[in-house]
């Protein structure tokens, strides 16, 4: 995960004086972090600022001069852009033909939770760290801890969770591969300080 | 920086704490003034070549000397550092350990405790393995002696890793697991002796790895070419 920056430069490009207005109020409610706008009501003003602004993320809508071609604007050396992140700004349902090159779509009805999402992926962050969240145990391999705590053997466990021997020995090596712990002594204590089992259950 | 036996001992030392060990299973002992590492070796009959090539391995990871190393000086320095984790080490660990985990639960203690225990046997039969299998055959080959063909240096399984992961288990268990019995100071002291016997038992295999068994390779090589002459 990349680490946050302190500020990012926002670019909004929206003829509509109270569209624009609100864009920018509801990001400054949705970013965690501070956000530098420059607001931009008309094409010609959008040529001749944009690339001194050199904004992170330009948000505008598709109909901006008729016409918002992204890959044009991204090709085009001179407005040095190439790395900039391009957000559609839609008030209706999103259509391919008219998101094509935008790299993320914020509609009018969002919440301030799905803008947030979006702020967050185009400014390269990844979702919040779901590796960890992976790691956790199934409900399945927490039940396979306690019995293998209670000192039953695998093919006892097998039949008490009505498992083949195989999936048991499959559910215990993930087991080991999520928590590190390949000895049955260290899993009794790492399932006594998480209360999965009482610690008179341990054998 | 590579040390030569010009060096003074004490200097050495205190560059790399960490040498003290090393000093202690060669053998030597503390109280040598400024004398430099050959006086010192040739007082304590250690040979220098040996001893330097050690001392810069651990203080440097530099293997340009594995070739100087003589087999019999490593076994013997070897067998000196299983006596000191085997006799010394992991009984004062384990007392040490029975220390801070009590107070807490009867079973919880106890757990930990038959966990260390059970590290504490695999790594001494690891150990003992190489007393009685690993360094009398290299000590026969040393000698000269053919050996039979049924066992070679490269065959002798490493259970390195295997010591590692048990030990890293351990710290894991007892750091996110192990719940508060207000004895905080005595289990964060036991705590740095774990890392820092797992710190010294890695560098162990790794002279083993990388200093000894080239070595012990080299010498089953040139015996393998004069029994073929």
């Amino acid at each position: 995960m990349k680490h946050k920056r302190e500020t990012f430069k926002v670019a909004v490009a929206e003829t509509s004086l109270i569209l624009r207005s609100g864009v920018v109020s509801a990001i400054r409610r949705a970013a965690d972090c501070e956000v530098l706008f420059l607001e931009i009501s008309t094409p010609q003003e959008f040529d001749s600022k944009i690339s001194a602004y050199a904004p992170d993320i330009v948000i505008v809508n598709p109909l901006f001069n008729g016409r918002f071609v992204v890959s044009e604007i991204r090709d085009n050396k001179s407005l040095g852009l190439s790395d900039t992140k391009f957000i559609a700004l839609l008030s209706t349902l999103p259509t391919p033909s008219l998101t094509d090159g935008f790299d993320e779509v914020i509609n009018l009805y969002d919440s301030s939770d799905q803008i947030h999402a979006v702020l967050d992926r185009a400014m390269g962050y990844d979702e919040p760290d779901i590796s960890s969240e992976e790691e956790q145990l199934s409900k399945r391999e927490k039940e396979i801890i306690c019995e293998v705590v209670k000192g039953y053997t695998n093919k006892e466990i097998a039949d008490h969770l009505n498992l083949s021997v195989f999936t048991v020995l499959t559910h215990r090596r993930n087991i080991a591969r999520k928590l590190q712990i390949h000895s049955s002594t260290a899993l009794a204590i790492y399932a006594i300080a998480n209360k999965l089992v009482s610690i008179s259950d341990v054998k | 920086m590579k040390y030569t036996e010009r060096h003074r001992l004490g200097d050495i030392i205190c560059d790399h704490y960490q040498l003290l060990l090393v000093m202690s299973r060669f053998g030597m002992h503390l109280g040598f003034g400024d004398k430099c590492v050959k006086d010192v070796c040739d007082e304590r009959g250690v040979d220098c070549k040996t001893f330097l090539a050690v001392i810069n391995y651990v203080s440097n990871g530099d293997t340009s000397d594995a070739k100087e190393v003589s087999v019999t000086e490593m076994s013997s320095f070897l067998r000196l550092s299983h006596g000191y984790y085997l006799d010394f080490l992991f009984p004062r660990l384990r007392s040490k350990l029975v220390e801070a985990v009590s107070g807490a639960d009867e079973k919880m203690s106890q757990l930990v405790i038959d966990f260390f225990d059970s590290y504490m046997a695999g790594v001494s039969k690891h150990l003992t393995y190489e007393d009685n299998v690993v360094f009398p055959y290299v000590e026969k080959l040393a000698c000269g002696k053919s050996v039979d063909d049924s066992f070679r240096i490269v065959s002798y399984s490493r259970k390195h890793e295997q010591i590692d992961s048990m030990l890293l288990e351990l710290k894991s268990i007892i750091i996110k697991y192990f719940p508060d019995n207000g004895k905080t100071n005595e289990m964060n002291a036991v705590l740095y002796e774990i890392f820092s016997c797992e710190a010294d038992l890695k560098s162990h295999c790794d002279i083993e790895d990388n200093l000894f068994m080239p070595a012990v390779m080299e010498l089953e090589k040139s015996l393998k070419k004069t029994k073929e002459a």
